[in-house]
């Protein structure tokens, strides 16, 4: 699980303040991430975690008067530094970004081969018979059949999971190195959800292109990435290997979001995190988990601990070696 | 199997819509749901958006007219429209329900205590103080701390804002509360305390449960039995455990599939079209 | 890691910013605030500043520039402006008052009582202040004019009539918002009646915005009892008023003399920028409350 040696996106030390009434608030402690090329990483965190910013932080969509610090680095170079014309570029076809809520992220009174469209005729200078040859393509590939009529008609008409397929579309027609779905099913039925998801999955892995999948989903993010960054109060608290984190969690927090999962196949008193899930400028000098954690001693109150490699994961807890097998992860067994 | 709380027999629901050239059209919301309840039981309402199983929970409160159908609540039919003062208090004190939302659930410019509070002046003829005491026992009930009492929803967190309707709700001692999607708002380390409490609850106050959700986790933990809806209709009924062991309707089972575990991954339906 | 030294800090220029309530912003409010205090103290407390009456003529004194003696120096009849803007302030403050206080209650109260009731009450009410809300105000104020004659009432009766629907219309759709809730169904299952739902749950959240919009409207009265003084079809001659005294000044204002034009005209503007920012600026804050 050694990164490759030119990762595609590069976190370094991010920290994000952003401004509140006036004062900046701290949003995000400390985020180090790698992403090599063609590769999924899931961002899994609760309200709060800073997971959102992230996303808008690689993107430079932060609000007005937010200061960051570290570097978010693309094949090489500093997103943070880029001119407008090279960020406009970045954003165009570089990264593309699936929302949690693709209705509001459509414009209501334009088509969607409006939208289809515009990116590459505009921005890349493609001819529209062209562009509406590779949109036909491509929206037949995420599994609508009527392209060409779908082309034609506007955001009410069609469904939420058909819409979000629609912007997925629209993600890969730029040729993207990376996609940054953010929540993109969180407001889908369940069966929708699985639906888009495969074809997601599917579509990125044909075509190689890399994804940061944000969620508060731990198996689903699971099921379609990588390795999988756990986030806590603007921090990182985990990565490890997607397929078998469920088991081999080494932060205490990961452990007890994997327990408070309700199970569809027994009953049981759930395990459960005491407090609420706090933000990142509401943490102490100590470990962000600390307040919560139920094998916390004076050491994690006192000092923050930094992400280091253990096994095949990364985790940022003082006691990871003595409380390996004793955080009560839930059997191997599907749930 | 004790005395029947509640009794739905063939409800249905439309509602007239108008298409965008402004032509009437009915929309069914449910059709031909029934189903019992007994007292002190807990029963699922299971389904997607668009399955009818708000449209049922809101008809059963009171909130919504069946076009169809009955709603019997201990023996005595629910009518719509507007009813006596003494009519609309003795419900009260029979169904209550907790709204998906845990934002727009609570009035955001009363306080905690004012909010359970008001409840109670309503149905009870204690005093100042015992209505205090009754609050501060409420609140502890859900699992909230006694500096909560004095504070505005805008200070809470979802999970809190959800026991405060959960509290204000048992404030009147119903026989049946309805839980609309109730937990489902909620982060999963703050949505397990509130299962928990909620099960607990039940336990200890005899309560009995309708609970509307498409978390077929959650409806484990939380109902005995259960009644999965699809497009209005009722497609699978029976207790909990084996309607999530053995599901026989199709859709129960795509329902199932869905569901993200460890090990699982996501199979797509529609085949990719190919070039023609 | 948070040892290290950092590197510096960027700063992004966003865009599309949220309207995030900053203190610039809030100094805004306060001083639109402050203006429409001191106006309102100085209609109430003028006379007892003003060292003469409003109403003394004096010929020799006619059309005199500004002087120590007279501040804004004094009218075709040798009043003193000064001291009848003072006293003006009162009456041309008063009308707008009356017909916000009639417009507001009744506005408010139709719209709540439209959306709680729903149905063909809605739809009625609806109708009605369409219709209403279809007449040009000032149109109507000199149709009643002419049906009950000159003065302050008529005016002031058609104003407040007019200005209902204005009222009515914003608040039905705050409260239609507020009603879709479910803390009101919830207040609904909790057995509360709907007098108290309406006056202690609905009313009090939809406040913040009754209270911006009457101040914006506030200034819309002011605006439309001048125009209508300054018609002759409101207060008569004799008494100071600020529309009355623009009608009255523009003789002199011809002859070369436009003090009295100039002074009345820029209290009814600063009146109406302020109570108008005032309005702004609550409107923002109710909006940033939610």
């Amino acid at each position: 699980m050694t990164p490759a040696p030119t990762p595609l996106l590069e976190l370094d030390g991010l920290r994000v303040d952003l401004r509140v009434d006036g004062a900046l608030r701290r949003v995000i402690h400390d985020v180090s991430l790698r992403l090599g090329v063609g590769e999924a990483v899931g961002l899994v965190g609760e309200s709060g975690s800073g997971k959102s910013i992230t996303a808008r932080t690689i993107m430079r969509l932060l609000p007005r008067g937010a200061e960051v610090a570290g570097d978010v680095r693309f094949g090489g170079r500093s997103v943070l530094e880029l001119g407008a014309r090279d960020l406009r570029r970045y954003r165009a076809t570089d990264v593309a970004m699936i929302y949690q809520d693709p209705r509001a992220h459509l414009n209501p009174v334009r088509t969607i081969g409006d939208f289809l469209l515009e990116g590459p005729v505009h921005a890349v200078g493609a001819s529209r018979a062209d562009a509406t040859e590779a949109a036909v393509a491509l929206l037949r590939s995420v599994g609508i059949p009527d392209a060409p009529r779908r082309l034609r008609q506007y955001p009410h008409q069609l469904s939420g999971g058909l819409l979000q397929r629609v912007v997925i579309a629209a993600a890969l027609l730029a040729e993207p190195q990376l996609i940054l779905a953010d929540e993109p099913t969180t407001a889908l039925d369940v069966t929708t959800q699985e639906e888009v998801m495969a074809i997601l999955d599917d579509q990125r892995r044909k075509r190689g292109v890399a994804m940061l999948f944000i969620t508060h989903d731990l198996d689903l993010a699971a099921a379609v990435t990588d390795r999988l960054a756990v986030m806590y109060a603007g921090t990182v608290a985990e990565v490890g290997p997607a397929a078998d984190l469920h088991r081999t969690a080494l932060h205490p927090y990961t452990a007890g979001l994997l327990a408070a999962r309700p199970s569809t196949t027994r009953v049981e008193r759930l395990t459960t995190i005491p407090g609420r899930p706090v933000s990142a400028f509401e943490v102490g000098p100590g470990c962000v988990f600390a307040s919560r954690c139920a094998h916390v001693e004076d050491r994690c109150r006192a000092e923050r601990p930094a992400l280091r490699a253990l096994e095949d994961h990364m985790v940022a807890c003082h006691r990871a070696e003595e409380l390996r097998g004793a955080l009560g992860l839930p059997a191997a067994a599907a749930r | 199997m004790s005395a029947p709380l509640l009794h739905a027999a063939d409800v249905r629901k439309t509602f007239v819509v108008r298409d965008e050239s402004g032509r009437r059209d009915e929309l069914v919301a449910a059709d031909g749901v029934s189903f019992t309840l007994a007292t002190g039981g807990s029963l699922a309402l299971v389904g997607e958006s668009g399955s009818g199983k708000t449209t049922i929970a809101r008809i059963v409160a009171g909130l919504e007219t069946p076009s169809g159908g009955t709603v019997e609540l201990l023996g005595e039919a629910r009518t719509g429209g507007r009813v006596s003062r003494a009519v609309r208090k003795r419900r009260a004190r029979q169904v209550q329900m907790v709204f998906q939302d845990p934002y727009g659930s609570l009035d955001p410019r009363q306080t905690v205590a004012a909010c359970v509070e008001e409840v109670l002046r309503e149905h009870f003829d204690g005093d100042r103080c015992w209505r205090r005491e009754r609050v501060a026992s409420l609140l502890q009930q859900v699992g909230l701390e006694e500096r909560h009492a004095d504070q505005r929803p805008r200070r809470l967190s979802g999970g809190q804002r959800q026991r405060v309707a959960i509290a204000r709700a048992l404030a009147v001692e119903p026989r049946l509360l309805i839980l609309d999607e109730a937990v489902s708002a909620l982060d999963v380390s703050v949505q397990a305390q509130v299962i928990n409490m909620l099960v607990e609850l039940r336990r200890t106050t005899g309560v009995a449960f309708l609970f509307v959700s498409h978390d077929l986790g959650v409806v484990r933990q939380v109902t005995e039995d259960c009644l999965v809806m699809h497009r209005g209709r009722v497609v699978e009924a029976g207790p909990t455990a084996d309607v999530l062991d053995h599901p026989a309707d199709a859709y129960t089972q795509r329902l199932l599939s869905a569901i993200p575990r460890p090990g699982w991954q996501p199979r797509r339906r529609t085949a990719e079209v190919s070039d023609a | 890691m948070s040892a290290l030294p950092l590197p510096p800090v960027a700063a992004f220029r966003g865009r599309g910013g949220r309207a995030v309530r900053s203190l610039a912003e809030d100094k805004l409010l306060l001083a639109s605030g402050a203006v429409c205090v001191a106006i309102v103290a100085l209609a109430l407390l003028g006379p007892l500043l003003a060292s003469g009456s409003p109403s003394r003529t004096s010929i020799l004194e006619a059309n005199l520039g500004s002087s120590s003696q007279h501040w804004l120096g004094t009218d075709a009849l040798g009043r003193d402006i000064f001291t009848r803007l003072l006293y003006g302030a009162r009456l041309s403050l008063a009308g707008p008052a009356l017909i916000i206080a009639v417009s507001t209650v009744l506005g408010t109260g139709a719209a709540i009582t439209a959306v709680w009731v729903g149905g063909r009450v809605e739809r009625v009410l609806n109708r009605v202040l369409d219709v209403l809300f279809a007449f040009p105000a000032l149109l109507f104020a000199i149709l009643v004019v002419a049906i009950l004659g000159t003065g302050l009432v008529a005016p002031v009766i058609a104003l407040s009539i007019a200005y209902t629907p204005y009222m009515a219309r914003v608040v039905r759709s705050v409260a239609r918002r507020e009603r879709s809730l479910p803390y009101i169904d919830a207040c609904q299952l909790a057995g509360l009646s709907s007098w108290r739902i309406c006056s202690r749950h609905i009313l009090p959240n939809v406040f913040g915005v009754v209270r911006a919009q009457a101040s914006i409207a506030f200034g819309a009265a002011l605006i439309d009892l001048a125009a209508i003084s300054f018609l002759g079809l409101g207060v008569s001659p004799p008494a100071a008023e600020w529309g009355l005294m623009v009608a009255n000044g523009s003789t002199a204002l011809l002859n070369g003399y436009p003090q009295e034009c100039l002074a009345a005209g820029a209290c009814i503007v600063v009146t109406v920028v302020a109570f108008n920012l005032l309005g702004e600026r609550l409107a923002v804050r109710s909006e940033g409350r939610r």
